[in-house]
């Protein structure tokens, strides 16, 4: 198997993700949920990076464990929160587009305080996200 | 926080989009960190190893007693379709790490771009009773990913 085929299977385990995520929030609180959703993720990947870079990680610096406390907090706290809050208000197929939004977010911070450069690409690609989020959006919102 | 509670129960389309645009901004805000981390201290693995555990404990110890009423109440239908959900979403990132150690950047960042294109299709084939697809929406999630891929394969290049 090659890259291509892990990308799409990775693609369809996020989207098979989503819609158990929905099936899910209808009878708990997204709060529970996130948690739940986070637990076999940190034993699997935990345990994975362990088997593979034991001593990489005995050799960290502590500021390392800072920077992982701030990414978790922001993906896997309130990133995934948010996302679980979306899909139980709004539903998965108009939620997922939404959040889907991440790199551009990342790319104006990336430019903000990584010192990265605006594009012609930059521009027309987030102008093609804020078109697609107003498609979406204001379906509902006319209603 | 019962205000709060009233504001969504009565406008939830509204909070449902601002969580799901918050979301974007909190992941695209990980994803500089992401980079911080792969860039100067660890692999990605190990990187979102810590994360995921930081994240677990970060939840548990801010909604504990949500979270134990929750686990005292709620039917255990709701666990187990949560706990696939986080075993699809965690083989989703094993594989991704899969997919860019046997192919570039530029060849997977396009195909994990379209993921909300292939999560539309799985709802529409597995939600039908629960939530309509409209046509709408697919436009607008069309325009989403391909601002997406302009913006991912313009960097990765």
């Amino acid at each position: 198997m090659d890259g291509i085929h892990f990308a799409i299977l990775a693609s369809f385990c996020w989207g098979v993700s989503a819609v158990l995520v929905r099936l899910g929030v209808n009878s708990i609180s997204p709060t529970t949920g996130t948690w739940i959703s986070l637990l076999p993720g940190s034993l699997a990947i935990m345990t994975i990076a362990l088997l593979l870079h034991l001593q990489d990680i005995l050799q960290l610096p502590k500021v390392a464990f800072m920077w992982f406390a701030l990414g978790g907090f922001l993906n896997f706290a309130l990133g995934r929160l948010l996302n679980t809050i979306g899909i139980k208000l709004v539903g998965v197929s108009k939620a997922a587009p939404l959040f889907s939004t991440a790199p551009v977010f990342a790319t104006i911070l990336g430019i903000t305080f990584l010192g990265e450069t605006i594009t012609i690409q930059l521009i027309l690609g987030t102008s093609l996200v804020v078109c697609g989020i107003v498609l979406i959006t204001s379906e509902q919102l006319q209603r | 926080m019962n205000y709060i509670k009233t504001m969504v129960s009565d406008h939830p389309n509204i909070f449902g989009y601002l969580s799901a645009l918050s979301a974007g901004a909190s992941y695209g805000m990980a994803q500089t960190v992401g980079k911080v981390i792969t860039n100067d201290y660890a692999h990605p693995i190990v990187g979102t190893g810590f994360a995921l555990v930081s994240g677990f404990l970060f939840v548990s110890i801010i909604f504990h007693k949500q979270i134990y009423i929750d686990v005292m109440t709620a039917p255990l239908k709701g666990f187990i379709w949560l706990g696939l959900s986080g075993i699809g979403s965690a083989s989703g990132v094993t594989l991704l790490y899969f997919a860019l150690d046997n192919a570039p950047l530029v060849v997977v960042s396009p195909i994990i771009a379209i993921s909300p294109l292939i999560t539309i299709l799985i709802t529409h084939i597995t939600l039908r009773k629960l939530e309509k697809v409209t046509a709408r929406t697919i436009a607008g999630a069309f325009l989403v990913v391909s601002g997406v891929l302009t913006i991912t394969i313009s960097s990765s290049l």
